[in-house]
């Protein structure tokens, strides 16, 4: 059986070169079709992983972003969430140096105070722009502790200096009973630590920048011990999954966050998410209509393998018909005497797949070319088997007195 | 003598999707060793049909074919084709894609006996068909008809058997070759003792056997013993 294989793939040049030539030719298409669809693949993955998707809490009409009064309930249920990523929160308060009356406040109180948990709320405001004393580092947005970075032109005209105790009296916005309009109520005295300084930001940005920058969590606990509910003044995050961006959404809605409605009122109450997921979705939506589209001819791209490879083997084994019937006159089997013709095709496929995967290898993926491997093993070899599975049921007599 | 082949009431019938055809109807004859068997007929009698069946190419719809007393549809009938029973034919079905050499081990391959002793054997079956040397590492197709038949005679009486089957040997030959093929049947069967069963309906073949049949509509009877 294997000395006849043998013989055949030595002596039959040219009908195997075609054949070598096919399984190559479909091993080098099928490449460039599962390339394309593992291409679409992977840059659905990265766009997932290089495509930002903001968001940020706004009013409900959405157009406030800041300024707002965002409940520690919708804090928390963020802080909590394992979708998002990167939530940046700020609230914003004004003060004074020392202790004054209320009746003083508009002499005493000059200075721009933020409650910040990452540098970059601070608009203008980069790590290479604030000089911490020794004890502290960029871990100072991260720390409850009653600590501050100040405004390097008001440190100079206050007399302050890092390591400085510094005492101020805050005030922090609420809504008034009339609508739309807020007002100051004191927040109390309270004694920071100065750890730090920041270059004059002022004329950097468009935006008032702040004279003090202290810790958002620092502020939260002033509140707290203050027994004043804590509303924050913006919160804004990144979605850690966008591929998840249903559930995403799903939670926001869990945790109190409505959709934007355009119509609606205006107001400083943050509790509406807006995201920013348009070009997202689009490119997301395009690349995956892209997938399912080359996924749906897959079936279809399967059939005509299994064709290419029946209708190759049928038409070859049409022509060696009395080469079965010679080797069942010499006593083999029907298994046997259509071993050597389905042996020597299955040779020739992996001979073309070989010469088919030394090239695509140079451009392809190693994914995809084991998927092609498999798939036209698979379909083309399944072809070739019910092909020769027919040579095997032919009456021996018939091809025998035929070939007479 | 004993019986090599014998037939008990033999019929076959060709059975396709739309239609039945009886080729052969209670046939019931035997074949010994050492001797050489003529079935003559028209085309179309049957006497190919009843070849096939002698060589285990199928099986009779009734009756029963035993060879050495065992019932052909109970033993191996590739085995039997491997080992006991070889055929040549009018058209010579040698391999076209193996040298006559080749062609002629190839049935001894099948049996695994080892390659050296193969080609000395082929070698050996060769010259006894009187094909010249130089034609052996030729391919069938570039040699003469009589030469082909020789190589089918060799490569029949390589796999070793005791039953030569041989179906219209002579069909494409001219006078010349077809004495001395006729020659080398004889031969086979008297000095070597094979059964060898010939299906012809050329007279001169009929003439050389021993034992003559004759085939019509498939009913078979004796003509010459």
């Amino acid at each position: 059986m294997l000395t006849y294989m043998l013989y055949s793939l030595k002596r039959r040049k040219a009908a195997n070169l075609i054949t070598v030539c096919i399984s190559f030719l479909l091993v080098v298409l099928l490449n460039l079709y599962f390339g394309t669809m593992h291409s679409y693949e992977q840059q659905l993955h990265e766009l997932a992983e290089n495509a930002l998707v903001y968001g940020r809490v706004t009013n409900k009409n959405g157009s406030r972003d800041s300024g707002l009064f965002i409940s520690e309930s919708v804090l928390d249920g963020l802080s909590a969430s394992d979708l998002i990523t990167d939530e940046s929160c700020a609230v914003y308060l004004l003060a004074g140096e020392g202790e004054f009356t209320q009746a003083e406040w508009e002499k005493c109180v000059h200075l721009q105070v933020s409650g910040v948990n990452r540098t970059e709320v601070v608009d203008g405001l980069s790590a290479e722009k604030i000089h911490f004393g020794k004890k502290y580092d960029e871990s100072f947005f991260a720390s409850d502790s009653l600590v501050c970075i100040v405004d390097e032109s008001v440190m100079r005209k206050y007399g302050w200096e890092t390591g400085d105790k510094i005492e101020l009296t805050m005030y922090y916005y609420s809504s008034a009973s009339e609508l739309f309009k807020l007002e100051l109520y004191p927040l109390g005295l309270v004694e920071l630590e100065i750890v730090g300084s920041m270059e004059r930001l002022a004329g950097v940005t468009s935006a008032i920048p702040p004279d003090v920058v202290i810790p958002f969590e620092a502020v939260r606990r002033i509140y707290h011990q203050q027994e004043i509910p804590f509303f924050a003044d913006t919160v804004s995050f990144y979605v850690d999954d966008p591929m998840r961006l249903n559930d995403f959404k799903e939670e926001m809605r869990a945790i109190g966050l409505q959709e934007r409605d355009p119509t609606a009122m205006d107001s400083y109450i943050g509790y509406t998410l807006a995201v920013r997921d348009s070009n997202f979705v689009t490119m997301a939506s395009q690349l995956r209509q892209s997938i399912e589209v080359l996924r749906s001819f897959l079936p279809v791209v399967c059939i005509l393998i299994f064709a290419i490879g029946y209708i190759v083997s049928y038409l070859l084994g049409n022509g060696r018909m009395g080469e079965y019937a010679l080797l069942r006159l010499q006593g083999m089997g029907s298994v046997k005497g259509t071993a050597p013709f389905l042996g020597e095709q299955f040779i020739l496929i992996l001979l073309g797949n070989l010469f088919g995967n030394a090239l695509m290898l140079l451009f392809a993926d190693s994914v995809v070319v084991i998927l092609v491997n498999g798939v036209v093993f698979a379909a083309y070899g399944i072809g070739i088997i019910m092909a020769y599975c027919r040579m095997g049921r032919k009456s021996v007599i018939g091809l025998l007195t035929v070939s007479q | 003598m004993e019986k090599m082949i014998e037939a008990v009431n033999v019929s076959y019938i060709y059975q396709t999707k739309y239609q039945k055809t009886k080729a052969l109807s209670g046939v019931s004859c035997s074949f010994e060793r050492g001797k050489v068997y003529a079935v003559t007929g028209k085309s179309g009698s049957g006497k190919s049909t009843f070849l096939s069946l002698l060589a285990g190419l199928d099986v009779p719809t009734e009756g029963t074919l035993n060879i050495e007393g065992e019932d052909m549809r109970k033993i191996n009938r590739d085995t039997y084709r491997l080992n006991r029973a070889s055929v040549i034919y009018q058209a010579f079905h040698l391999f076209p894609l193996l040298t006559v050499l080749e062609n002629v081990m190839f049935p001894m391959q099948l049996q695994h006996v080892p390659a050296k002793q193969a080609k000395a054997r082929a070698q050996e079956y060769l010259k006894k068909v009187d094909l010249p040397e130089s034609l052996y590492k030729k391919m069938p197709g570039m040699i003469s008809g009589g030469e082909q038949q020789r190589v089918a005679i060799a490569r029949a009486i390589a796999s070793g058997g005791e039953i030569l089957l041989a179906d219209e040997p002579t069909g494409n030959l001219d006078s010349q070759n077809e004495k001395v093929i006729v020659e080398l049947l004889c031969k086979l069967a008297h000095e070597d003792n094979y059964a060898v069963i010939v299906v012809t309906h050329n007279e001169a073949v009929a003439a050389a056997a021993d034992v003559v049949y004759g085939m019509s509509d498939g009913v078979l009877s004796v003509v010459r013993e």
